[in-house]
């Protein structure tokens, strides 16, 4: 008997059950969430083999339910806002490989340094397995696949997911960005280093600038001889004006249009060379499908590392991903082409 | 009161009428500079040649 665990019944967690159930290899997919009605409500949408679970408030009570839940479980699936690291932890002891969706880099960092736990539990922890980071990680793989040496990889999103995504990104904005120059660490206020990308049409060029994410993080992994790794995220006028505050609005439930864009430079063979991959989605959509792609992998016994690994360091052949994500409709483009006069495309 | 027991209106005050020139040439010098910066500066958007599209068969080999 085969088992996933499903925490958050949110926009990204509502959709990682919906396509799990689809994969009709499961014989158990459980939505944990806070709120029970909203689990349940996800779980009678899509109908067997979903079941619902609430968790409840007290944090005894909540550890003890979470603890049974992941029992006999195959994957648990965190896709949350809770804390991932508890919820980690007590999924890799129960025997359970996890799949994070995790965006924020405090959270991303801190899941990456359960390295040693995984590894004594004989179980993969995947980190960041949505939209950004994630496919991001993934776009930059399959980049950096022509390349001799790759020099530098800057990355830009814009959109968020459900409400978990939109605060991590507001909180993104003002938090203090770290990245890669020279091959050394640095850090910049995040919400400068204005830089204007194109991403996929119909979105186009956006202002980007540096924001607490874990891209850097996640790729210095694996490309450690890249001397520049750069993260953006498209902010608005307004955007920067009230990130110090709190949110003044409540985030769209299912997220709007983003996209990412990855941008590889570096030598084949002598010769300089630039490789710009995007994609075009709903967040949550993406997040969600990622997720489940990898999930899929592991379930299906193709990933044999152990510990805890980013998307960047677990794959070493992008094209069996992005060929699954492309079934689902996530479809990544490539933009032909330059930009006249030295700005970035 | 002003000379000779006549009011004083408010404009004919030396000091109100240094403020508003001191005004205006606040505000020319600032809009001699944002004209400065709007000629300085570069086209919003670059020119691009080329586009985006969707990674097929070769792209996946």
């Amino acid at each position: 008997m085969s088992k996933a665990v499903v925490m958050g019944a949110g926009a990204v967690g509502a959709r990682v059950a919906r396509l799990l159930a689809s994969e009709r290899s499961l014989d158990a997919i459980v939505v944990v969430d806070n709120d029970f009605d909203r689990a349940n409500e996800v779980a009678e949408s899509i109908g067997s083999p979903v079941l619902a679970l609430g968790l409840p408030a007290w944090p005894e009570a909540r550890r003890k339910r979470f603890e049974e839940s992941c029992e006999d479980a195959d994957v648990v699936m965190l896709c949350g806002e809770e804390d991932h690291v508890s919820f980690a932890t007590i999924a890799l002891d129960a025997g359970a490989h996890v799949v994070s969706v995790a965006d924020d880099a405090d959270v991303v960092e801190s899941l990456l340094s359960l390295q040693e736990y995984a590894q004594l539990k004989d179980r993969l922890l995947v980190v960041g397995a949505g939209f950004s980071p994630g496919l991001t990680c993934l776009l930059a793989i399959h980049a950096a696949r022509d390349f001799d040496s790759v020099d530098e990889i800057h990355v830009a999103k814009t959109g968020t997911g459900g409400p978990a995504c939109a605060r991590a990104h507001h909180k993104a904005l003002r938090s203090e960005a770290r990245d890669v120059r020279n091959g050394e660490w640095e850090t910049h206020p995040g919400g400068t280093g204005r830089e204007l990308y194109w991403f996929p049409d119909p979105v186009g060029g956006l202002d980007c600038y540096y924001a607490e994410l874990s891209e850097p993080l996640l790729l210095q992994q694996r490309f450690a001889q890249a001397t520049r790794i750069t993260a953006r995220v498209s902010a608005t006028r307004r955007d920067q004006a009230t990130k110090w505050l709190p949110m003044m609005r409540s985030p769209h439930p299912e997220g709007l249009v983003g996209a990412i864009r990855v941008e590889v430079r570096g030598n084949i063979g002598d010769q300089r060379s630039v490789t710009i991959l995007g994609v075009l989605d709903r967040p949550a959509i993406a997040a969600a499908s990622m997720a489940v792609v990898v999930a899929i992998q592991i379930l299906s016994g193709n990933l044999k590392q152990r510990g805890s690994l980013g998307v960047a360091s677990l794959v070493e052949d992008s094209v069996p991903y992005l060929q699954e994500l492309k079934t689902r409709g996530v479809k990544a483009a490539v933009f032909d082409g330059r930009a006249v006069g030295g700005h970035h495309a | 009161m002003g000379r000779n027991g006549v009011a004083e209106l408010p404009w004919e005050d030396g000091h109100m009428l240094s403020a508003i020139r001191r005004t205006i040439v606040a505000l020319g010098a600032a809009g001699l500079v944002a004209l400065v910066i709007k000629l300085q500066g570069g086209e919003s958007a670059p020119p691009l040649e080329g586009g985006w599209r969707e990674l097929e068969g070769p792209d996946f080999r």
